[in-house]
């Protein structure tokens, strides 16, 4: 970060005044509290007793041999709460709680960071609000009753595409709204600073981890690191202790839908348009007006116009290399998973498996693939079987 | 001199409350638009503010999202409210203009050719809700190149450590919030907020206006020697649609809020 948070030319604070002193003060907490080890080492025992963590670097031999070249999976899927999207949350709840806030709001695509939050709000005893486009909640439906048994109340977003990006508007104006006494949980490494920095912070766990774990099973640093990218939280969390080592190739997976060609995709990066939007500026799909463009994936959790500013930068520097996969080749790829590892992964982590399947045809057995399995797919089974239905039709 | 600081200037020396409406601009059409801004004009309103519809408006309440979206179906963009306003101009309007848009809408039109045709067609100000302070240099700098509209900044009074910051670069008017928003719905958080306002008043070199539908305990009543005008939003655009966008019927709406104002019975 040089310019105040800003990634070379994106991110920033681009909301209304009102909610500049809370930006202010949040992150006046996040830096005390980076520097307080009482407070590192409260979260370093949630993340260990309640979500279980550390989370197994598992090598997955059968897709390795189906693909000639060795793929370890960070099974993040395992977590608590079946995905990544809790690292993140315990910390920014606990950073809540340091700020004395009673409430706390989310914004929600595929259910998985609601879900966490929900459960976080519960566990802290905090009254908790998601947020969720109506469109979501069709497709999660499973998520959202979830939500409900953990005592989190979910308003249903009827506005714009009634997706994750009508959901975080919501969740903005709510927030500029309550400020005085609500926590605003943002799940994805998006959002005004200091959100995308905080984000990272939490989700750096997994490379953190990771990268500790495969140097003990190969004594050496991976040839590439993968990871699937909505907004970019699981993504920037895998990358975060590898970008510094210029030798591994870091990969980004978007979601191209029904193909880039098509128009109907959720591919920010591969257009390559900057813009603002929800209170950063990064790669964003719009139109030639600049109105924010409907994004089309199968997966609720990429479903997203924008990605976050980090992601960003990292692309315009070259340093990491952001690819698409359309929802047929990701459904494919959850499939394979299933057959061969017996591992049913979220349709979002299927998007960098099915990457994984691309770029293993160039490598060796002697290089090696890590890849950020970044949740579990028992919420996508009623999508996958609509999808095989589809298909057989 | 800016016409919006001229317009301010007169009211202080009459030691009159400034009328500001809102509307988005497109609704019913472009054409009938211009109609509704100049019948606002001989209403005597002193300054339009005028909306140009954006896909993610995520600082506005349910009306103004509703008109915004309903406005971009019938395809209103950017250029075409220059268009707009381009025209009203060579048809003699003179009223202070405000031009109340996202940043992504200027930045996608590009910051120079924005400053440019904010001068041809004849805005006085911009009012960007997702630019605080500390980003609004790039367009600062595109708009006083050309010079161009001023820039009209949001302050919030409950901030006290911003407002210097807000307030030393202010021109025009400022706009702060309404009293009876969200979490200032108890009686002893108005009466804080009340407090702030007067305070903010006090230290600001120029005009503080509150954004008020004029029809709750809100406030202009109360806060009526506070604040130095009101902007009617959400509730006149309300109005409007009551009234079916019927121009004569506007005019007599914003002669009544400018006898209410003047009055300062509400």
């Amino acid at each position: 970060m040089d310019r105040k948070g800003y990634y070379g030319a994106y991110g920033g604070q681009f909301v209304a005044e009102a909610l500049m002193q809370t930006l202010k003060e949040l992150e006046r907490v996040f830096e005390e509290a980076m520097a307080d080890p009482d407070f590192m080492e409260t979260y370093r025992q949630y993340l260990k007793q309640y979500v279980g963590r550390e989370t197994p670097l598992y090598y997955a031999s059968r897709l390795s041999k189906a693909c000639g070249t060795k793929i370890y999976l960070k099974r993040e899927d395992l977590n608590h709460t079946g995905a990544h999207k809790i690292n993140n949350v315990i910390g920014q709840i606990l950073l809540a709680k340091r700020m004395g806030k009673r409430k706390v709001i989310a914004e929600t695509g595929a259910g998985q960071h609601g879900v966490a939050t929900a459960t976080g709000a519960a566990l802290f005893d905090m009254e908790c609000t998601v947020f969720m486009g109506e469109e979501d909640m069709k497709r999660q439906a499973l998520n959202v009753k979830r939500m409900e048994m953990l005592g989190a109340a979910v308003v249903c977003v009827r506005s714009g595409s009634k997706t994750l990006k009508d959901a975080t508007n919501e969740a903005i104006r709510t927030w500029a709204k309550t400020a005085e006494d609500t926590f605003y949980v943002i799940g994805s490494a998006v959002g005004p600073h200091p959100y995308p920095k905080i984000v990272k912070e939490f989700q750096s766990v997994i490379s953190r981890e990771a990268k500790r774990q495969f140097y003990e099973q190969e004594k050496r640093l991976p040839d590439v690191v993968m990871a699937c990218v909505g907004g970019g939280s699981n993504a920037i969390g895998m990358f975060a202790d590898f970008i510094a080592e210029k030798g591994v190739e870091l990969i980004g997976v978007e979601a191209a839908g029904r193909g880039i060609a098509t128009g109907e995709h959720a591919a920010a990066m591969a257009e390559g348009l900057p813009g603002v939007l929800h209170g950063m500026k990064s790669y964003l799909l719009q139109d030639a007006d600049g109105n924010i463009r409907l994004a089309h994936s199968i997966s609720a959790g990429l479903d997203y116009p924008g990605v976050g500013p980090e992601h960003a930068c990292l692309k315009d520097a070259g340093r990491a290399a952001y690819v698409s996969v359309t929802d047929d080749e990701a459904m494919e790829a959850l499939l394979t998973l299933c057959r061969l590892e017996g591992i049913i992964p979220a349709i979002e982590s299927a998007h960098a498996i099915a990457y994984a399947m691309k770029r293993a045809a160039s490598m060796t057995m002697e290089q090696s693939m890590l890849v950020c399995l970044s949740g579990r797919g028992d919420k996508d089974v009623h999508t996958a079987a609509d999808y095989l239905a589809g298909k057989m039709a | 001199m800016n016409r919006i600081e001229e317009r301010m200037a007169l009211l202080r020396q009459r030691q009159e409350k400034a009328l500001i409406t809102y509307m988005m601009a497109g609704l019913p059409d472009l054409r009938r638009s211009k109609e509704l801004m100049l019948a606002q004009e001989r209403a005597g309103v002193d300054v339009i503010e005028l909306g140009i519809p954006f896909s993610d408006p995520i600082a506005d309440g349910p009306a103004i999202q509703d008109a915004s979206y309903r406005s971009l179906c019938l395809g209103t963009n950017l250029k075409k409210v220059f268009g707009m306003l381009e025209e009203a101009r060579t048809e003699g309007s003179q009223i202070p203009v405000v031009f109340l848009l996202y940043y992504n809408t200027i930045l996608s039109f590009g910051l120079e050719p924005f400053a440019a045709s904010c001068k041809k067609a004849g805005v006085d100000g911009i009012f960007v809700p997702d630019l605080p302070f500390e980003e609004q240099g790039e367009l600062l700098n595109a708009l006083q190149k050309e010079d161009g509209p001023i820039f009209i900044s949001a302050v919030s009074p409950a901030a006290k450590d911003r407002m210097p910051l807000t307030l030393q670069a202010a021109r025009g008017f400022v706009c702060c919030g309404s009293l009876t928003d969200g979490a200032k719905a108890s009686e002893a958080s108005r009466k804080k907020a009340l407090q702030d306002l007067k305070a903010a008043k006090h230290a600001s070199p120029v005009p503080i206006i509150i954004e008020s539908d004029m029809q709750t305990a809100d406030a202009f009543a109360i806060a009526c020697d506070s604040v130095d005008g009101v902007l009617v939003g959400a509730g006149f655009l309300e109005e409007l649609e009551k009234n079916g966008y019927d121009a004569e019927a506007v005019e007599a709406h914003c002669r009544k809020l400018q006898k209410r104002i003047r009055s300062k019975s509400i």
